[in-house]
């Protein structure tokens, strides 16, 4: 089943000072499957997150069409949970409060709602916490939570944009081998947006490349690493290197044609 | 190091009575010290002794916690008023587009009126009574608690309209839940900027219309030279301003944007 289907996405905006037009996406089309895990990789200023922010319906596309379980995007819904960069956790919320506002903007009960946050919780490794309030977390806990309370709405998709990485790496490891390990166990539908292409391919069934802007998909690679995936192994194995450079050549060579134009063209 | 003495200075310093008061030893000790000295005729400078006696014979009198009682009431009323007319007002110009446009020339206008050149068209609107004084209040309440609403609602990020959008919030529930609460620091600053303003307003407009307050006690004192009762009368306004911040908006702020991380918590607390 196709959980997310991007049709010819396009979309121009007018450069505020200047008065331009900037095509920020040429074309994009591609499918999510249902319980796939699919990164957006590109070259920074792709247009990746404006993908994202389409299908999320926080923007309008000028052309194409975006579709979750069938039907047609207009706007932001709770189909479409999103884990932002900033985490974007309601500072004035506590833990609980953050995780079980989705439900509760749903009219579910709250004895319901709270024994599906205890599950989401304890699934992201934050069991415990539920009294603290967002700021009394690292950013990694913090991210954590991101995810649960997007998790515990069972959006049909979970969009995630650059969501490690404005953490440390260290952590940002952790949080990868965390997440996968959720995908592994729920099987949610992922959008996942990044410019690092060791997270995309660790984490990926499938790995979109675009090209620089405007954007349109260069190449889409399919990573059939084995799962469950861990970093200590998955990361040692001939076939995700492989697929790491692979990957970076299809952006470099992407960041060549980026410098002729920019010789060419020095706006 | 960590020796007795210091621990001990660390745990004084550290008192709220202290915290609250050390301060205002040197400021008092130099206030002592100039009028011992007679740097400035007696009769225009007394120090904080004669202010202390004067004190008590005005609490004895019953005339200080009459008039207090006064400008209390007076301030209750134009705060209570300007808080149900300016907080409506603040998001209801913060939130439409539209609102805004129609209303941001007037206020611009109306804020450059000074509070207190109302005062003559408000007299002879009102007389000299506590409608005229409230009106001062309110107005001036106002315009500083509209503008600061506004600017905290542009301060809301817009993940944070856009998490709850995509959590499945509708637009009432993200006023409610994100926007209300997302601009409450700056609607505090607010409500405390047009407190402050307020207060001032209302000694000013007491001294004008006086037939009661503290504003009207300091000017009448004036009249008859009691320099100690003037004196008296300023000390008063700080203290009640102080006590007005402590035990009201400090405390609010305190459960609210602090506790949510909103604001840097002072260091000490």
């Amino acid at each position: 089943m196709t959980a997310l289907q991007i049709d010819n996405l396009h979309k121009t905006y007018v450069d505020g000072y200047s008065g331009d037009e900037v095509v920020a996406i040429g074309d994009v089309s591609f499918d999510v499957a249902e319980g796939e895990f699919v990164s957006v990789l590109g070259p920074s200023g792709c247009g990746k997150t404006t993908v994202l922010n389409i299908v999320a319906g926080f923007v309008e596309p000028t052309g194409g069409t975006v579709a979750v379980a069938g039907k047609p995007v207009t706007g932001p819904g709770p189909d479409r949970g999103v884990v932002f960069q900033n985490h974007a956790l309601f500072p004035w919320k506590t833990v609980q409060g953050n995780v079980t506002f989705g439900l509760r903007m749903q009219g579910v009960p709250k004895a319901e709602r709270e024994a599906t946050a205890a599950e989401y919780l304890r699934l992201v490794g934050l069991a415990g916490f539920e009294h603290r309030y967002p700021h009394e977390l690292s950013g990694g806990m913090q991210q954590r939570l991101g995810v649960a309370r997007v998790l515990a709405n069972e959006p049909a998709v979970m969009l995630m944009d650059e969501p490690f990485a404005s953490i440390d790496a260290q952590t940002r490891r952790k949080l990868q081998e965390d997440l996968t390990r959720i995908f592994q166990e729920r099987r949610p539908t992922v959008f996942f947006v990044t410019h690092d292409v060791d997270e995309a391919v660790f984490l990926s069934d499938r790995v979109v490349v675009l090209t620089g802007r405007p954007s349109t998909v260069r190449e889409i690679v399919t990573v059939d690493l084995p799962r469950p995936r861990d970093w200590r192994s998955t990361g040692e194995l001939p076939a995700f290197r492989a697929l790491r450079n692979r990957i970076t050549d299809l952006l470099a060579g992407d960041a060549e044609s980026d410098e002729t134009h920019a010789v060419a063209d020095p706006a | 190091m960590t020796t007795p003495g210091t621990v001990a200075w660390r745990r004084l310093t550290r008192s709220a009575a202290v915290r609250t008061l050390g301060p205002f030893v040197p400021v008092v000790a130099l206030w002592w010290l100039l009028a011992q000295l007679q740097v400035f005729p007696p009769a225009f400078f007394v120090g904080p002794d004669v202010v202390l006696g004067e004190l008590g014979g005005l609490l004895e009198r019953g005339i200080l916690p009459g008039y207090l009682s006064d400008s209390l009431t007076r301030l209750w009323y134009g705060v209570l008023f300007g808080l149900l007319i300016g907080l409506p007002l603040g998001f209801v110009v913060g939130m439409s587009a539209t609102a805004r446009r129609l209303a941001w020339p007037l206020l611009l206008f109306f804020q450059a009126i000074a509070d207190i050149a109302w005062l003559p068209i408000v007299i002879v609107w009102f007389g000299f009574s506590l409608t005229a004084v409230t009106f001062v209040i309110v107005y001036t309440i106002v315009f500083p608690l509209v503008l600061s609403i506004v600017a905290g609602i542009e301060q809301v990020p817009p993940e944070l309209v856009r998490a709850a959008r995509s959590l499945g919030a509708g637009r009432l529930q993200v006023f409610a839940e994100v926007i209300v609460p997302g601009s409450l620091p700056s609607v505090a600053g607010g409500i405390r900027t047009g407190l402050g303003y307020g207060w001032r307003a209302l000694v000013a407009a007491e001294i004008i219309v006086g037939t009661s307050g503290i504003g009207f006690m300091m000017f009448d004192a004036r009249r008859v030279g009691d320099v100690a009762e003037v004196f008296l009368g300023m000390i008063v306004l700080g203290i009640l301003w102080y006590a007005l911040d402590a035990l009201l908006l400090a405390p609010f702020e305190r459960a609210t944007v602090e506790r949510w991380g909103l604001v840097r918590q002072e260091a000490a607390r």
